[in-house]
């Protein structure tokens, strides 16, 4: 996986620019999808197993799948009022994590996005899960486009806080 | 559809997909992984794990990789290889100690920005027991 940060910013810097075009896109709505984007790294509780000598990962694994984050970002978002919108704002948020994580170099294998009607493998091979400058990257286009939203516009005011419209 | 009724489908239908995965993983695999080398197979394999010793010719993660490849204990490595009596790699990704904690701290801070805006925006309802968006202006 590129790491967390990564993820995180990515899904920023994706919902500010759609934001500029999509009213669906407030900062409340950002933060969700923020969240999604970690959803299918819900398999890592399986970190907390290792430590305890357990080997869950072949259990946990779909859940890095695009049906077990669907699945997940479902369950997620019944703790939440408008759900649906909700859902739609997660799922976003863990295509953005799947699409990143395709990057990734694998020496064999790769991720499972068929599951559980296939079982084969995909990855692009372009990037190693500990290279850094992808999170940099993505940290100073995220500080670009947080300084481009807050810039002060003469007679300008505007409310993007509220979530689901 | 009750939130009740709509959470236990889901939660069923995660428990079904994890443990048809968990049945039936070891016959997709595309080359035997850790646990069927541990218990001997032969011919091209995948194994990963921490490096545990290093000398002039191999490195050792739980078995011996002959490898001139510099690495150091701690460091995470992915071996593609055929296995006989040692395994002679085609490929590896090699993850030195220090770059992968450092993944782990990046993810920690993604962690924490999320929370943070999360909380910005968002409050549990203690009525409805459900997360609402904060009402208030920028």
């Amino acid at each position: 996986m590129p790491d967390w940060l990564a993820h995180v910013l990515f899904a920023y810097v994706l919902c500010s620019v759609l934001g500029m075009k999509f009213k669906t896109f407030t900062k409340a709505n950002t933060a969700l999808v923020m969240a999604g984007a970690l959803i299918p790294d819900l398999v890592k509780v399986k970190l907390g197993f290792d430590l305890l000598g357990i080997d869950v990962r072949p259990f946990l694994e779909p859940f890095h799948t695009p049906i077990g984050s669907l699945l997940s970002a479902a369950l997620i978002a019944l703790l939440f009022t408008e759900g649906l919108v909700v859902f739609s704002l997660f799922v976003l948020g863990f295509i953005t994590h799947l699409a990143l994580d395709l990057l990734l170099v694998s020496v064999s294998g790769g991720m499972l996005l068929l599951f559980p009607v296939s079982w084969a493998e995909y990855q692009l091979g372009l990037i190693h899960s500990d290279n850094y400058v992808v999170a940099l990257l993505l940290l100073a286009l995220a500080v670009l486009v947080y300084i481009f939203q807050n810039r002060k516009l003469p007679g300008r005011r505007v409310n993007r806080s509220r979530g689901v419209p | 559809m009750n939130r009740f009724v709509l959470c236990s489908i889901l939660v069923a239908c995660l428990l079904v997909l994890s443990t048809y995965h968990y049945l039936n993983h070891d016959r997709h695999e595309a080359y035997p992984e850790n646990e069927e080398v541990i218990n001997g197979v032969e011919g091209t394999v995948s194994v990963s794990g921490t490096v545990v010793d290093r000398s002039d010719e191999a490195f050792t993660l739980r078995l011996t990789i002959i490898s001139l490849v510099p690495v150091a204990s701690g460091d995470k490595v992915e071996v593609l290889g055929v296995l006989g009596d040692e395994l002679i790699p085609e490929e590896m990704i090699i993850s030195t100690k220090w770059s992968h904690h450092a993944i782990y701290l990046r993810s920690l801070l993604g962690l924490a920005l999320v929370l943070i805006v999360f909380v910005k925006y968002w409050t549990f309802d203690r009525r409805s027991l459900r997360f609402v968006p904060k009402r208030k202006r920028e």
